[in-house]
């Protein structure tokens, strides 16, 4: 091969006038060749035609590959080449928009060799950043790839700075040449990986966040959409996930163009909507879809099938194999594996790439430096200058605007006037509309901002000339308004709390309505009701947990402003109870006190030990006296589970009193705690042992346990812990709506759907039947006479002498007997 | 096995305050809590933000303005607290700057339930910005209590890193004191997260001037 080649290119050069070098041992011909090959190439260097171009080729990858082998037998070659490779270069610059193969290749060749000759190669990197960063635009597009390949090469091998290379690669982005620009993007997030991988290089990462939050400014509205695309991807696959990169994205929102704020705004929406999707509805297969289209990061499930493989490891390997081997297939238990499956796949991915995913779990909208100016300029933006864009635009800006304002717990007062005038039940994507509305809520929006606003949708929505879906709607979105800010839909001026409530309840008396979905809306609003201020329902509606804890005294009163403040664990004082249970001591409350006390005596210094022990004992002292009550108090607690006992009746009367008077006097309420109170003697000791004990993942569980049992016995829900930072969904909105009977030609659809591949009705008479055979049973009945008639004739004529004999015997021999 | 045994903590805040006692400083030495978490997903966990009341107040010096009606103007300046009514509020005419100087002159606020509804109105963003909403005076209630209650409380909310601190005493107090505020704000965070101590990573205890102690 190599000869061919070689005598091919001695051929070809020899045609060009000899100026060609050959490699290999033939020094002394090389020497007196050299000037001869250098005056072709300052020429200009189009001597040859194709073919000459084409052996050049083929030399230069011979040369490559002994170079390879060998680097220090050929600096004169490399040197030669690199002096071709300048000249050619220079020539570019005076006519950048010539094509120039041979350069190309060339380039590609100082790139792969270049590390090995670092004493000549030293400018070539510099050179292709500059002749691009000047030309590129301009330049044959052959050659620019080849120059952008040759560049990425060196930046490879190290022998590149990396600013100015990415500097000049997001720069290059905006050429027209689709497969550049995806080899662009490809390297640059390739290169960022590489750099980012062992740890976060800060001082690179700094500079090109500078560099890139300077670009996305420029007015080139090309330029910025595909740096965001790169930036969004590098966020996305945590190479850059910090608050910088968030930040210099978020900055793209307010670039003049509508779609690069799309592109930004969709971009933060998106980062927020996958944590909660992922997070809350594994049952929910479309969404678990969406994420893998979204990631692109799944190949292994696709929407036609489940697919196995080795990686999903042992658990997984079972569960395909018993899906195969003994369950009946049906879609369902199909549907069912593949989501299992999915599941797997997913904690397996959140494990894999534990250094990135550990590096800021936090998404985009959440790492913004200043939400409140944001959302405020987003706002102004929304009123002022996109005020003539397309209603999507906008209504992405809402989004955005909204979600903001609910995370951070914004004060952005403008923006519920602003959603006045769109509550409108023809208004388009109003769902959707109210789902952001009740997004924007949280508890420290004044009320009397808020009250406006329901009272529009109640007038809007909820009356009986509205269709059932409006009115489901409008009872949703008080709803999901008043989960966050329970205090709005109170009438400012009333007198009696009842009075206040006046909108509430005549909301509440949908509760009754034919139609399901309206029916099952006004429930829900109630029962929140119930949970916060069951005072403003009325009577019949606040339902017995609310009574009777409103007579115990139980309720808070719910302030605008107050932030609930404990100063306890929950459900510590649960954990004192079955520790009593557990040690089974007849005085449970001396118990409990010593368990904490023993551990903490013992490291005790001196001083500290006596200042404890006598805190304690006065403690311990209070308590004696006071026991009586603590013991009731432990009775009360399991009356709650039960149904109500008579003694907790008699209490709770005695707790009306206390909760009426409190409620005319309300000054009294936080002032000096009622020593006699059961609940807050209960409430000291729990705090003295959190104060001296730390609770073990044991203490928790029993808490768990005990909350789980008190709630299944009172037949409730436990409530759900943390801050409900979910945007509301416009399926919320919605909620359930009754199936309508279908029209003639739905019907006629699916019944023609259904007879397709299905077989002909009829008697099934004549059919064969489809699957084993007949017994052998049937099979002799059913046999032909004629031929058994035939048999048995045959038989006849063709048996042997002695057959004869022996059947005439036999024959005989039953007759004899 | 105790995760946390009261004894470690007790030695830790020992020495701390022996460290603080042995070359004093101009000012009272804070003693914070470091907390470092682990684990955490914020797909699966939803972000987590509590309050809890300390029994012994950490930060006695804490400044803590009240906002507030006539009457209740009168009575706090009688007690020698800082207190602003409406007319001073409305002076800065929600420019964000002097509301920004004033929000940093305080550590807290308290405003009183007439009050405090209008503040988005009168003061704008500013104090909510600074993450200084005032939080309700109860009405009626004393405001010496309601200011040390103010002091006492300690704020655990998770932004941006997956660490947190928090004030849980200082220098002058006893170690016993000091030791019952760690167990109790250890306890409330542990509380607080979903896989208790499976998303704990560190305890450090330090004080403002001294070395951090690791506790767990």
């Amino acid at each position: 091969m190599i000869v061919l080649l070689l005598s091919s290119g001695r051929a070809v050069t020899r045609r060009c006038g000899g100026g060609k070098r050959r490699f290999g041992s033939e020094t002394r011909e090389e020497t007196v060749k050299v000037p001869v090959h250098e005056a072709r190439e300052t020429e200009g260097g189009e001597g040859c035609g194709s073919e000459g171009a084409m052996s050049d080729a083929a030399d230069l990858q011979l040369l490559l590959s002994r170079c390879r082998k060998d680097p220090a037998s050929y600096v004169p070659e490399y040197v030669q080449q690199k002096r071709q490779f300048d000249a050619l270069i220079a020539a570019l610059e005076l006519r950048p928009s010539d094509a120039s193969a041979r350069l190309g290749e060339l380039a590609g060749f100082m790139a792969s060799v270049g590390t090995a000759y670092k004493d000549h190669s030293a400018q070539v990197a510099a050179t292709l950043i500059r002749v691009l960063g000047l030309h590129a635009k301009v330049m044959d597009y052959e050659l620019r790839r080849q120059l952008v390949r040759a560049l990425a090469v060196l930046r490879s091998k190290g022998a590149a700075p990396i600013v100015q290379v990415v500097q000049l690669f997001f720069g290059m982005l905006n050429i027209a040449d689709k497969q550049l620009r995806k080899t662009l993007h490809g390297h640059i997030i390739a290169d960022l990986r590489n750099i980012n991988k062992k740890h976060a290089n800060e001082q690179v990462n700094r500079k090109l966040q500078g560099f890139l939050y300077e670009r996305l400014q420029e007015p080139d509205e090309q330029l910025v959409k595909r740096s965001l695309h790169v930036l969004t991807e590098l966020f996305r696959t945590h190479v850059w996930r910090d608050a910088r990169t968030a930040n210099v994205i978020a900055s793209a929102c307010f670039h003049e163009n509508a779609s690069v704020f799309l592109i930004a705004g969709r971009f933060l929406l998106d980062s927020e909507r996958h944590l909660h999707e992922d997070g809350a509805n594994d049952s929910d297969v479309t969404s678990d879809e969406e994420d893998y289209h979204e990631n692109g990061a799944n190949p292994r499930k696709t929407n036609k099938g489940v697919k196995f493989n080795s990686n999903h490891g042992e658990t997984a390997r079972v569960m395909w194999e018993t899906f195969h081997r003994t369950s009946k297939k049906s879609s369902r238990r199909k549907k069912r594996l593949e989501r299992q499956l999915a599941r797997m796949d997913r904690v397996k991915s959140g494990h894999s790439g534990n250094d990135a995913q550990s590096k800021s779990p936090f998404s985009a909208m959440m790492l913004l430096n200043d939400p409140q100016s944001f959302a405020e300029r987003l706002f102004s933006d929304v009123q002022n200058r996109r005020k003539n864009e397309k209603y999507e635009v906008r209504l992405v800006a809402l989004d955005l605007i909204t979600r903001l304002t609910g995370i951070h717990e914004l004060f952005l007062l403008n923006l519920y006037p602003y959603f006045q005038r769109f509550l409108q039940p023809h208004q388009r994507d109003i769902t959707k509309l109210l789902a952001y509305l009740a997004t924007s809520v949280h508890d420290l929006v004044p009320p009397d901002v808020l009250h406006p606003l329901i009272r529009t949708i109640a007038d809007n929505f909820i009356a009986d000339r509205c269709m059932e879906e409006m009115i489901a709607a409008g009872l949703n979105a008080v709803r999901a308004i008043c989960a966050r800010a329970p205090l709005a839909i109170e009438i400012e001026n009333a007198e009696s709390l009842e009075d206040k409530g006046a909108l509430l309840q005549d909301l509440v008396a949908f509760r009754t309505h034919r139609d399901k979905g309206v029916a099952m809306a006004a429930r829900s609003l109630m029962q929140v009701y119930r949970d916060v201020k069951p005072g403003l329902l009325a009577k019949k509606d606040r339902g017995k947990d609310a009574q009777l804890r409103q007579m115990r005294g139980l309720t808070t009163e719910l302030r605008y402003g107050q932030r609930n403040m404990v100063d306890t664990v929950e459900g510590a004082d649960l954990l004192q109870d079955s520790e009593s249970d557990l040690e089974d001591g007849s005085n449970s409350e001396e118990d409990t006190k010593d368990v904490p006390a023993k551990i903490d005596v013992e490291p005790l210094d001196s001083e500290g030990s006596g200042q404890e022990d006598e805190e304690e004992g006065e403690e311990s002292d209070d308590e004696e006296e006071s026991s009586d009550d603590s013991k009731d108090g432990e009775d009360l607690s399991e009356a709650e589970g039960d149904e109500l006992d008579a003694e907790a009746i008699a209490r709770s009367e005695n707790g009306t009193e206390d909760s009426s008077s409190e409620a005319s006097d309300v000054e009294d309420e936080e002032d000096v705690p009622d020593e006699t109170d059961p609940a807050l003697d209960r409430k000291a000791r729990a705090l003295q042992m959190l104060t001296t004990r730390v609770l073990d993942d044991e203490d928790y569980a029993i808490i768990a346990r005990r909350r789980a049992e008190m709630a299944s016995n009172a037949g409730t829900l436990l409530r759900k812990r943390g801050i409900d930072d979910r945007p509301v969904s416009t399926s919320e909105i919605e909620s359930y709506q009754k199936k309508q009977r279908r029209t003639l030609e739905e019907r006629l659809v699916s019944v023609h759907a259904g007879r397709e591949d299905r077989e002909k009705f009829g008697s099934k008479k004549g059919r064969k039947d489809k699957g084993g055979g007949t017994t052998n049973k049937v099979k002799q009945k059913q046999k032909d006479a004629m031929m058994l008639m035939n048999k048995q004739k045959h038989r006849r004529k063709m048996s042997s002498l002695h057959d004869k004999q022996k059947n005439a015997k036999r024959r005989g021999g039953k007759s004899r007997r | 096995m105790s995760k946390l045994p009261p004894a470690t903590v007790r030695t830790a805040v020992g020495e701390i305050i022996q460290e603080a006692t042995d070359k004093k400083r101009n000012f009272t030495e804070t003693i914070e809590l470091q907390i470092g978490l682990k684990n955490y997903d914020t797909k699966k966990d939803k972000r987590f933000a509590g309050t809890v009341r300390l029994p012994y107040n950490p930060r006695p010096k804490m400044k803590v303005a009240i906002l507030a009606d006539a009457a209740t103007k009168t009575q706090a300046e009688a007690l020698n607290v800082p207190a602003f009514d409406v007319e001073a509020l409305k002076k800065f005419n929600k420019q964000k700057k002097p509301i920004k100087k004033f929000a940093q002159q305080y550590a807290a606020f308290l405003a009183s339930e007439s009050l405090i509804k209008t503040i988005p109105r009168i003061l704008g963003p500013g104090l909510n910005k600074a993450g200084k909403f005032p939080s309700l005076l109860p009405p009626g209630g004393e405001i010496t209590g309601a200011v040390e209650e103010v002091q006492a409380t300690i704020k655990f909310q998770l932004k941006k890193v997956l660490c947190m601190a928090t004030a849980v005493g200082n220098v002058e107090m006893g170690q016993d004191e000091v030791t019952a505020n760690v167990m109790l704000a250890v306890n409330f965070l542990v509380s607080l997260l979903k896989k208790h101590w499976q998303n704990v990573k560190s305890l450090h205890l330090k004080s403002t001037m001294g070395k951090a102690k690791r506790i767990y």
